[in-house]
């Protein structure tokens, strides 16, 4: 064999042997693959201090709220720095207080999830995606839908094992209750219109889970967030705890049908059908 | 053209806008989404059309598929459990909203044709690109949009040389047929995900629209020696009216149920890139070429952050084609990080690629993964 031969053949086997260990990437996953190079280097990322100097439409337009899908890059930057989050939330509720129903809803669509980022339920909401149909299914079949599946399936593991965070977390969540009842108002204002770009439907069920935390009825002595999390807390040890004695009352479910800022936002989402099933009990 | 963008401003109020559909091609999306503006032979079709002046190549068949799913060994493992059947239903609607909500996108496209391109860079071609996509920050919000774009597309480039200078110009033509959802009421995700784990699904309740029209594209490649500067504008085209059927409808009358005389009017979009490019030992055995390309450059004049908005629209990525048959891709999407690789056995090309494109306005904010898989009967480059 000559040695431009020889070369040849080497190259050869180089070339499959790269051919080679990128197909056994490929069917192997790529976990590590999925990263962006420029957010790890803090490159082209938004900047709390020009934040804070943007009017209610910048603010709008760079977050993406209403381009259905709402930047959590952007939403990160505000909650980062406080100055730059008490500033921004000034502004948007200017415009909901004076601006046109369509400006006010977008400004209050922003507001609740900033709010929601900044008390940790953005983790939440993700949980609720994932367990959206395992919870529709129970829902469907003939066992009973507990607001312990409901809990379980929802809370990540920092919140799940630790009462005191869980505690804060879920009177939090309650206070989200304004903020939800405000852009039902809104949409209300505007003849059930929803303003362009808005995902009404992922808002709906954000506010669900508010309005299921404010149907709880905690015991005398408890807050809501207490007695939901001594409830987890003695869940976790024992499957089948009593926990009724953290509850004035157990929780009604169906009467969140009742709810006129869930009527509101299903109707705007055209998932009025999901409350009707909830009344119903089916 | 000028009179065509003054056109197409003034009803942008009471048009529907429409972007063309791209091929998520092995190629380019394992260089980081680039090779666009230096695309070359049957890629020009799609890419810039001074690249019909370069070799001529016979393409009889030219395939892509692509799926939006990150192929994560978790991600590999539920398909594998989707496949055999061992998977539940509320398995399936629990692994469709943790895509939609961790991948920012469920879905998958197809792209085929066939093309030909002349040594005198007159080029001729026929294709076919369809995208479905789930997308929404929820399972109950998701929505999913549908689009279908046929195209036959006449092209003409022209090679100039001036010294160690060298200049290529092309322009094509396209007539195409376009199918797409709606977008202002889109398709419920959830409800057709449900229906069809139900078997209630009916396609009577997929409303589309459809009609055709005619659009240009253009485009500049400026070399010396193995650097290269390009520019390419596609989509072109005056507006065009759309008509409404139902999903059924194609099921029941085929192809007479495409209408031909809607009344909504709709226009597409036409889209910018710039790029730099090196290409060294052309057709060599041992052939490197690195790409970066910006989408919409001239947004960039009146920019307030020029680094930011540069990164932000990105595209770069090198490939090493070694022995003329065995070719390595890696790029940049947006700071997103792709992969591919092809084999080019004489008439027989494959490639794949792994990638995540940037749907957010930020670098690393709305990722998508994705891979693609592309297959050609191809004679030439």
């Amino acid at each position: 064999m000559g040695l431009e031969e020889e070369v040849f053949m080497r190259s050869k086997y180089v070339a499959y042997a790269a051919l080679l260990a990128i197909i056994v990437l490929f069917f192997t996953g790529c976990d590590a693959l999925i990263a962006n190079v420029f957010k790890d280097a803090n490159l082209g990322q938004p900047s709390a201090d020009k934040i804070k100097e943007l009017d209610t439409a910048a603010l709008i337009q760079q977050a993406g709220i209403t381009s259905g899908a709402v930047s959590d890059t952007f939403i990160q930057t505000v909650i980062g720095d406080e100055a730059t989050k008490k500033q921004v939330l000034e502004t948007l509720q200017g415009t909901v207080d004076t601006g046109t129903p369509a400006e006010a809803q977008a400004a209050q669509a922003l507001i609740l999830d900033i709010k929601l980022a900044d008390i940790g339920a953005d983790t939440v909401m993700d949980n609720l995606n994932a367990a959206v149909g395992q919870l529709a299914t129970l829902a469907n079949s003939n066992e009973e839908l507990k607001p312990q599946d409901i809990i379980n399936a929802l809370l990540p593991a920092e919140l799940a094992n630790n009462p005191a965070n869980l505690a804060s977390f879920i009177d939090n969540l309650a206070e989200l209750g304004t903020d939800v009842d405000t852009l039902a108002q809104k949409i209300d204002a505007n003849n059930g219109t929803v303003a362009d770009g808005l995902d009404i439907a992922t808002i709906a069920q954000t506010a669900a889970l508010v309005k299921f935390v404010k149907i709880v009825e905690p015991a005398i002595g408890y807050s809501t967030g207490e007695a939901i999390a001594k409830a987890v807390e003695d869940l976790e040890n024992d499957p089948n705890a009593d926990v009724t004695k953290y509850f004035a009352a157990q929780p009604d479910i169906a009467s969140l049908a009742d709810n006129t800022t869930l009527q509101t936002l299903f109707d705007a989402a055209g998932l009025s059908a999901l409350l009707d099933k909830m009344k119903s009990g089916s | 053209m000028l009179l065509i963008m003054a056109v197409l401003a003034a009803t942008a109020q009471t048009t529907l806008q429409f972007t063309s559909p791209m091929p998520k091609d092995a190629r380019s999306m394992g260089m980081g989404g680039a090779f666009r503006v230096f695309s070359q032979g049957y890629s020009s079709f799609f890419g810039n059309p001074a690249g019909f002046a370069g070799m001529s190549s016979l393409t009889l068949m030219d395939m892509s598929t692509w799926a939006y799913l990150a192929p994560t060994s978790e991600n590999l493992g539920r398909v594998q459990s989707i496949v055999s059947g061992s998977a539940s239903d509320s398995d399936i609607l629990s692994w469709a909203g943790d895509w939609l909500a961790k991948n920012n996108g469920l879905g998958a496209g197809m792209s085929m044709g066939a093309g030909w391109v002349g040594a005198k860079g007159i080029s001729l071609g026929v294709n076919l690109v369809t995208d479905e996509l789930a997308y929404g920050n929820s399972l109950l919000g998701a929505k999913l949009l549908s689009t279908t774009q046929a195209n036959g597309v006449l092209g003409l480039a022209y090679p100039i040389h001036l010294g160690p200078v060298w200049l290529k110009i092309g322009v094509d033509g396209r007539v195409f047929y376009r199918v797409q959802s709606k977008p202002t009421t889109g398709w419920g995700f959830n409800t057709i995900l449900t229906d069809f784990l139900n078997n209630t699904f009916s396609a009577s309740s997929l409303t589309l629209l459809g009609g055709y029209g005619f659009a240009a594209d253009a485009g500049i490649i400026l070399g010396l020696g193995p650097v290269m500067l390009g520019f390419t504008a596609r989509d072109f085209g005056m507006e065009f009216k759309v008509g409404d059927f139902t999903a059924q409808d194609v099921i029941d009358k085929q192809f007479s149920a495409l209408p031909l005389s809607g009344t909504t009017a709709a226009a597409l979009t036409p889209s910018y890139t710039a790029g730099l490019g090196i290409r060294l030992s052309e057709n060599g055995m041992f052939e490197p070429s690195v790409y970066a390309e910006v989408d919409n450059p001239i947004s960039l004049v009146s920019s307030t952050d020029i680094l930011s908005d540069v990164l932000n629209s990105l595209h770069a990525g090198a490939q090493l084609r070694l022995l003329r048959f065995v070719t390595v891709r890696g790029g940049l999407n947006k700071g997103w990080y792709s992969l591919g690789a092809g084999i080019d056995l004489a008439f027989v090309e494959i490639d794949a690629a792994i990638f995540t494109e940037e749907l957010g306005l930020y670098a690393g904010d709305k990722g998508r993964s994705g891979i693609s898989v592309q297959a050609a009967i191809r004679f030439g480059r």
